[in-house]
Order: C-alpha cells, then structure tokens, then sequence
C-alpha cells in the first residue's frame, strides 16, 4: 500500500501581511521528516518567504512536495504557480501528475493545457501526458486524439504502448495489436509492453502468440518517456537521493557497515529500488555475508533485469559456491548491460576457465585485454585462474605476452615464477622473483628469494 | 466512438430492462448496530496487520436456518465475536461459549463443513497464521489440533479444487511479519505511518488438499504456489478461462495480481500476466484489497472487479475471449473511486433491476488530511470514509447518491451481503474497525427479487455450483461462491434481482463436476433450494 500521512500542521507564512493579495505558504512540520528531507523542503520554504512573489519559487517547491508524494501540499503550490500565468509546460505536466495521484481536479488546469498545446502544438511531452491521463480518467476520444497527434511527433514506445491501450480500450484490437507490436520492436526488454501484448494476442485467438510472448525472455529496462521537468523533480526526492550518495561514497571508502545504513534508509523507505538492493548486496558480498547478498541481487533483479551490478555480484557468489556455469551466465549478462565493467570482465574468464569452456575463456581473456590493455588485475586473476586449473604452461605464456604491455610488474613477474616452478624450470623462476622483487621490494618473491637462501 | 465500442455499450444496454434506472427511496435503514467495535490494539504501534483487520463469516452455525455472525478480533481486549440469531435479525452475543481462542489475532474468516458432518466449521486467518475450529452442530466450537497453516494470512476459501467431494482449502498469505514485527515503518517524505505489505518479506499463498475428515495437507508447491510470492489480499473463484473448471484470483496488495488456472492435468498454473490480469490498463501493480467476479457484459462469463487504495481507482476487467481488459473508466467507475480506499466488496442487485451492482466498503490505511471521526485515537480518527454504491448505468455504472446510512463514515473493511432471515430479502453486513459493525438493508422496492441455495442430495451448500436464471429474454448467471469481497465468508447462495418480470424463472444449475439441473420457480416465490439430481 501506497502511504501518506497528511497530519500537517498548516501555519501562515510570517511573510503574509493582512490584506495583502500574497499567497499564503502551506508548511509542513519539519519535525516528522527525516533530516534531508527536512532540509530540502526548508530550503525552499526559505526561499520563498524571501520572495513569494517569484512564481519560479512556488514552481520549486510544489516540485519538491511532490517528489515525496505530498500531493495536497503541492497542489496548492501549483495553484499559485497557475494563477501567476507562468507554468511551463513541464509543470503542466507534473501538475497532471498530481490530479491524477489524487483523484481530484486542479483547477484552471485543463484550460491552461489546452492553450498550450493550441499555441505550440508540438510539445510531445506534454500531449502525451495529457494523453495517458485522459486514458486513466476513461476519455478515450480525447486520449486518442492526444497520443496519435503525440505519435505523428515521435514513434516512442511509451507512445504506441499508451495509444495501444487506448485502442484495445475502444475494441481496436488489431490496431492495438499493431501499436504494440511496434512498440516491442523499439524496445525489446519492456515488460509493459509484454503483458499487454499477451492478452491482446488471447482476444484475437492467438494463444499461442500469447503464450510465446509470456515466455519471451526479457532484457532491457522500460521505455519510460520522461520529460525534463520530471527528471528533475526525481531528483528532488532527498530523502532517496542524499542517502545514495552517501552509501555510494561509503562504498567508495570500502565502509561496508556505513554504506548499509544508508542502504537500509533507502529500502524502508523504497523497498523497491533496485539499485538500492544492488548495492547493498554487494555490501553483503564484500563482508562475507553471502545469503544476504544472493538475496538482495536476485531482488534487484527482480525489479531492474538490466542491472549490472546485481548480475555481476550473482556471478561472484555462483563462482564461491562452485557453481561455474552459473556465473557464467550471470557475468556474461554483466558484461552485456556494462561493457564498461573491467571487473566483470576479469572474472568472466576464469568462470569460463572454471566451466571448462576453455577456447571461449582464451577468447574472452583476449577480448578483455584488448578493451583493457593497461588493467593489471585483469592480467593477475587470469594468471591465477590458469595457475589453479593446472594450466601453468598456458599461464607463463600469458605473463610473458602481458609484460610486453605492462613492463616490468611484480605481481606479474611473480605469477610467471610460480608457473616456472610448477613446470619444474627452477633457475629460471628463480630470476624472475628477482626481477619481481626488484620491480617491487614488497613483492611476494621477496619471501621465495629468502626460503631458498638466495639474497633478494 | 469507434463500432466496437458501440457495439459493447450497446450489449450494456441491450441487457437492461425496460424501467428506469433511478435508485430507489426512502433509502438504506439500518437493522442493527454490533458494539463493542474491534478494536486496534493500543499499544503505539502500527504495524502491517493493524490496517488490514476487520473480517467477518455469516453461516448457520447452529443449524436453525438463519445466519449467524461471527466477527474476526484483534486479541484480548478485542476477542473474536460470535452474534447469534435468534429471531427475524435479531442478534444476540454469544461469543462466550463459542471456543473461540480470544488471543487470537484475526484478520478474515470463512466457513464451510470440512469434516462432512453436516455442520460449518470455521477459519479464521490472523496476524500470525490459521486457526481452524470444528461445529459440534450447536454453533459450539473446537479448535482443531491437526491443523496448520503459518504466518500472517488474509482472505480464504474453501473450494473444491480436487472435485474429490470434500472441501479443499485456499489462504491469501500476506506478509511475512514474523521476522520483524516491531518494524516501524516511514512514508516517501520520512513520516511514521501504517506498516504496507512491501516493509516485510511477500509470502505465497496456501492450498491445502482435505482428506475429507478434516485433515489438510500442504500441496501449494505441487501446483506451483511456492513459486510466487506476493502480499495477497482478497480471492475468488470462478471459471475464468471457460473451460468449466474452477480458478482462483488472488488480489495482491502491491505486487501483480495471480490467477491460477486449473488445468484438465488437475494442476493450477498462474496466468494472470497473459490473460491481462496481473496488472491494471496503465501496466502498474495496484493495491488489490477485495475483489469480486460479476458478469457485466451479460457474455455468461464472469467479469472481476478490485478494490484499491485511494489515487489508485477501483479495477473492473471486461473478459473477452478467456482475455481480460481493464475497462474501469470507460465504464464510469474510475474517477469515482480514485478518492477512498476500498476493501470490501459485494455484487448484488440491489435496486432489483435485473443487473448487479457494487457496493464497496471503504476506510483509509492512512491518515487524512483531517480529522474525520474525533472520538477515536491518532491516527485512525482521519482513517473513515464513506461507503459507495456503484449502481448499473446506461453507459456501465454511477456513483448512486450519498444515503445517510450507508454513506455514514466509517473504517470498514469487509461487507458480507445475503438473506440473513431466510426471509427473501437482502441484508448487508458492514464490518468496521474501531466503530460499530452494522446490519443495514436496501431500499424497498417492489421489484422481484430471487434467493437460490443450491445444494447437494444431502441439502448442503455445494460450493461454486453455477446457477443461471432466465426469465423471458434475460439470462443472468451467478456462481455461489463465499470469498467475494475481503477476508469475509458470504453466505453460500445466489441472488437475483427480476425487476418486474412476471413469468417463472428458469433455473440451470452447473455443478462442479459437471453435472446440469434444470428447475422452475414461479413467480411468488423468493427463496429456492436447487438440490441436485432433483431438477428436469
């Protein structure tokens, strides 16, 4: 269940003067919130005392209620903000948004749309908001009109997947069948559109196409359309928002247990989120807490199937357990959502290696390496991955070719010693421990040199 | 308006008698008032299953003919309530001697005869898993030691999924509290509020296979149950795919509805996502509370209609071809709702004019934005709201006008509507929370009005047995199920409002096994027991 709690103690601003024509600001009791939020919306309310003549400042913060769901209070900010004559048309459409989570019309809204529109006619974003709340609120005529004139604009899948509703709405089943059709082939991994397409399929006697379509693994995430003024007031939710990045910068700071917190803040109050779930997964994973962090990948999942980390931390767990073709898949998966990930695409060959897809591991090992020429670790994992596979020829072949790019590197050099030992060839692994050590005094060869005697 | 559109509105229309729609005056009069209230515990908490409690089962628990009430607690200050009838609608607490477990936590009720003796014996769901109580006949209970069904659960029903002959069992599980029940639980801007089902792990739902005496045994992984986990919240049955085998619906509070469809293998597998049912027109999950099958669009097959949270609309989905599609706002019921939070649910046709209308119960799981109701605590004195009856419309339904009865503000949850003295007409129970539960009737009328009880050779209800009722041109259809609505047990029969037809009803009844009777009720007659093996 969705939740609001409208005790709101409502207080007169200080900056309203008897008889004067200024809008009264409608407060919210700081002391239920939580800091950040608090903080966001007492920013805002400080501001605009400074000035409540600035229509811009109701704009800001009708968005910032709104972006913490607190609907009655942001439409009264709109109000003013409509009453001024200077909404744009973003706020037109957060306004939309606001009517339709409460059911209730703003006044002068439809009015100020429609002129909008009549004077610029090509505001996609706007007509398609109007168009899908139109569709809502059972004016199929108007939302038609609405998303085809949005669609003439831009075939975007949100587009067609509204107008596809519309039209199965008025019986049009084969235009809906059409429309969405298009729309999964624009975007692919879009749930929406599946489960839309699916039913369609049954009414027209289909049930196989209904069927295939259920079963049609997804990838990709929706095909939301946003609009800037949207974006925006996302970004306002704070109380999310602020304690991400303070669990981001944890993270960054290796700071496991600081990073949950935060996480946890984000999940009592989002327990969707699944970049939220991610993170905190990985949390898990980096303190060994591996149940909680299977749990909160596969959560992730769940919700965002796109999400690399998730995958990637599903890969690491699947390979711990010994279940190699496992993390295959979820690293290959990694790799596909972020090819920009170097550490999905170190551990991917040696999941590969450990699956006994060898060619594919060299293959894969060679396709890092050539996206990551320059990455040490990824160079070091495989070293070790060959190594503990028993492969220690096809190991000192991989240390020779890598110190060609990377020149003289300990850790590389001492893998490439541990392989010439364990091809019996001791004189020659004994140079490079020198050579390790000389390229690093705290290399690991330093206590090789000293258990055979041979000064370092 | 496209053909198409016409041409469903026109079927609308085509079904509907030729008198006005006008509902009826002087208006609901209320029966009775049922005090002590349930009540929220006090403790300063408020945790998931405080917003969710507030059920109820009417059944003929000591097998005089009329219907007793048995209303679910919240524990010892608010134990489980049994009102015995004792006259034409008169009720008389006799919760003392029931056996009910007055610690018990309860959330919903049904009923049913589990152990085939001929009595109904009791289910209450709770905060931390089932209770099962056995009739001795007399509307004294046992509870029963061999039965279990854990964690917190919501709706049930009984259903004969197995056609073996005895009554299985179906539990809407909701969430998973027992890991964190003291977890306070904060809105999107930070504020403490009222736990939602998404603050605690999803749960799957239960079926539990009767061994015909009683007994149940677990056999939701069998079918797939175990797979799925959600918050579920109100359950139906009804063949939804037109293959003659009964199906359930779940409503599931946040989470894609499910529908288990029974294949001819004798397993269930879950298909609302294909068949258009998972979520609403705009592809999101919504909060389902209660939920009802009804057959709108006069096709013989059966139509579903979902409560919700307030700014989400209540949900009608028009079947077509085994699909469903989320017809609310063309239908007039969209904008209407989108203010209050529904629970409860009945359809019944209670301006008797031939198609049947909602009636939902509503109260908020949040604050208000005022004070509604200042003789109660923070936070639930700005929790009661009105309840709402959609009535059948040219166009699909309206918004019937504010009655003074059943407007009345209130936190109601579940609403149970039937015969309650076997006397031919139409009672509805509304269940509150924190104020009085009420016994209320519809407006009189002189339109005809038909009870159907259809029952085996022993005279027992039999569960989901279809009727369909022709008078003249019009054909309705009705399935005798006792889970419509929320975490409530109906009483097991079927009703028909007639308008002025004056020539017999022509009853057909589909048994689950598929069997068929056929029976003739003359006009005068407003009550009919349809007792299979006995019909033309």
């Amino acid at each position: 269940m969705k939740r609001l709690i409208f005790t709101l103690a409502w207080v007169l601003s200080a900056c309203s003067e008897p008889g004067s024509s200024t809008p009264k600001i409608p407060e919210v009791d700081g002391s239920t919130l939580e800091a950040p939020v608090a903080q966001a919306i007492g920013d805002i309310v400080t501001e605009l005392r400074s000035s409540p003549e600035t229509s811009q400042y109701w704009a800001n913060y009708a968005e910032v209620l709104q972006a913490h769901q607190l609907y009655e209070l942001a439409k009264m900010a709109w109000d003013v903000r409509l009453d001024s004559g200077e909404a744009t048309p973003g706020d037109l459409i957060l306004m939309l948004r606001c009517e339709e989570a409460l059911g209730q019309d703003i006044p002068g809204l439809a009015k100020a749309v429609d002129s909008v529109l009549l004077e610029q006619s090509n505001l996609t974003s706007l007509r398609f908001s109007r168009g899908s709340a139109r569709l809502r609120s059972g004016d199929l005529q108007g939302a038609q009109a609405d998303l085809e004139q949005a669609l003439s604009q831009d075939r975007h899948p949100a587009i067609l997947l509204a107008l596809g509703r519309v039209e199965l709405s008025l019986g049009e089943v084969q235009r809906a069948q059409n429309l969405l059709e298009e729309a999964r082939t624009l975007a692919p991994g879009d749930p929406d559109i599946q489960k839309t397409l699916a039913p369609v399929y049954l009414q027209l006697g289909a049930a196989e196409l209904a069927e295939a379509e259920r079963l049609r693994t997804l990838r990709g995430p929706k095909a939301f359309r946003f609009d800037p003024a949207e974006i925006r007031m996302a970004q306002r939710a704070v109380s999310s928002s602020a304690n991400t990045d303070r669990a981001r910068e944890a993270m960054a700071r290796r700071e496991w247990g600081v990073a949950l917190v935060w996480l946890n803040k984000i999940l009592e109050v989002y327990p969707n989120r699944a970049s939220a779930h991610a993170r905190r997964g990985m949390c898990y994973l980096m303190t060994n807490q591996t149940q909680q962090a299977d749990r909160d990948f596969r959560k992730a999942i769940a919700e965002d199937e796109s999400l690399a980390m998730a995958h990637r931390g599903l890969g690491v767990l699947a390979g711990r357990g010994g279940r190699p073709k496992e993390a295959v898949t979820h690293l290959a998966r990694a790799i596909e959502f972020n090819p920009k990930d170097p550490d999905a695409w170190g551990m991917y060959p040696i999941a590969l290696l450990k699956a006994g897809q060898i060619p594919e591991a060299e293959i894969a090992y060679e396709t890092a390496r050539s996206r990551f020429p320059k990455n040490r670790i990824l160079v070091q994992q495989w070293l070790v991955g060959l190594r503990s596979m028993g492969r220690a020829d096809q190991g000192l072949a991989a240390a020779r070719t890598a110190l060609e790019d990377l020149g003289e590197d300990a850790a590389v050099l001492h893998h490439a010693a541990l392989c010439l030992e364990a091809l019996g060839q001791v004189q020659e692994a004994m140079e490079y421990h020198r050579r390790s050590v000389a390229a690093d005094p705290k290399s690991p060869s330093a206590s090789r040199l000293q258990k055979t005697g041979t000064p370092g | 308006m496209r053909s198409s559109t016409i041409l469903f509105l026109g079927l609308l229309t085509a079904c509907a008698p030729d008198e006005p729609r006008a509902v009826d005056s002087p208006g609901w009069l209320k029966i009775q008032e049922f005090g002590p209230a349930v009540e929220i515990p006090r403790d300063g908490a408020l945790r998931l299953e405080y917003g969710v409690t507030g059920g109820a089962a009417v059944f003929d628990a000591d097998g005089d003919g009329d219907l007793d009430i048995l209303f679910t607690g919240t524990g010892p200050n608010s134990p489980t309530r049994f009102w015995r009838q004792t006259n034409n609608l008169e009720f008389v607490e006799s919760s003392e001697n029931a056996g009910f477990d007055a610690s018990f936590f309860g959330i919903g009720a049904t009923a049913g005869d589990v152990d085939a003796d001929g009595d109904v014996d009791v289910l209450l769901t709770g905060r931390l898993g089932c209770q099962l109580y056995l009739n001795n006949g007399t509307g004294a209970f046992k509870q029963s030691t061999n039965f279990s069904a854990s964690k917190c659960s919501s709706s049930a029903t009984f259903v004969d999924y197995d056609l073996d002959g005895d009554l299985d069992l179906f539990v809407c599980r909701y969430a998973d509290i027992s890991l964190n029940p003291d977890k306070e639980c904060r809105d999107p801007a930070g504020r403490l509020e009222l736990c939602g089902p998404t603050a605690h792990p999803a749960l799957h739902d239960l079926l539990l296979n009767n061994d015909g005496t009683g007994i149940f045994t677990d056999v939701s992984a069998q079918h797939g149950l175990d797979r799925v986990a959600a918050a579920g919240l109100g359950v139906v049955v009804d063949d939804f795919t037109g293959d003659n085998l009964l199906d359930l619906y779940v409503a599931n509070d946040g989470y894609e509805n499910h529908l288990w469809v029974m294949g001819e293998d004798g397993f269930f597998t879950e298909e609302a996502a294909q068949r258009g049912l998972a979520l609403n027109l705009m592809g999101e999950t919504e909060a389902g509370m209660g939920v009802v099958s009804l057959d709108v669009d006069g096709d013989m097959a059966p139509d579903l209609y979902c409560t919700h949270l307030a700014a989400e609309s209540n949900t009608l989905y028009i079947g077509k071809n085994n699909a469903f599609l989320d017809s609310t706002a063309p239908l007039g019921l969209g904008v209407a709702s989108m203010p209050r939070t529904g629970f409860g649910v009945v359809a019944r046709d209670f301006n008797r004019d031939g198609h049947e209308d909602l009636l939902v119960g509503n109260g908020r799981v949040t604050r208000g934005s005022s004070v509604v109701l200042p003789e109660l605590e923070d936070p639930w004195n700005g929790m009661a709201e009105p309840n709402d009856l959609y009535v059948r419309s040219e166009g699909g339904f309206e918004l019937a006008p504010t009655d003074p009865v059943l407007s009345e503000v209130g936190l109601t949850r579940a609403v149970v509507a039937g015969d309650f003295d076997r006397q031919g007409q139409l009672e509805v129970l509304i269940v509150n929370v924190e104020t009085p539960s009420i016994l209320v009737t519809p407006p009189k009328t002189t339109r005809r009005e038909l009870f159907v009880e259809a029952v085996d050779q022993s005279a027992r209800p039999v569960l989901h047995a279809l009727v369909r009722c022709q008078t003249g041109d019009r054909v309705q259809r009705r399935r005798q199920g006792i889970s419509d609505g929320y975490a409530s047990s109906q009483p097991p029969e079927v009703h028909f409002g007639l308008g002025t037809s004056e020539v017999p009803a022509e009853l057909t009844v589909q048994w689950p096994d598929g069997s068929y009777d056929s029976f003739r009720v003359e006009p005068d007659i407003t009550r009919f027991q349809a007792q299979k093996g006995s019909g033309r």
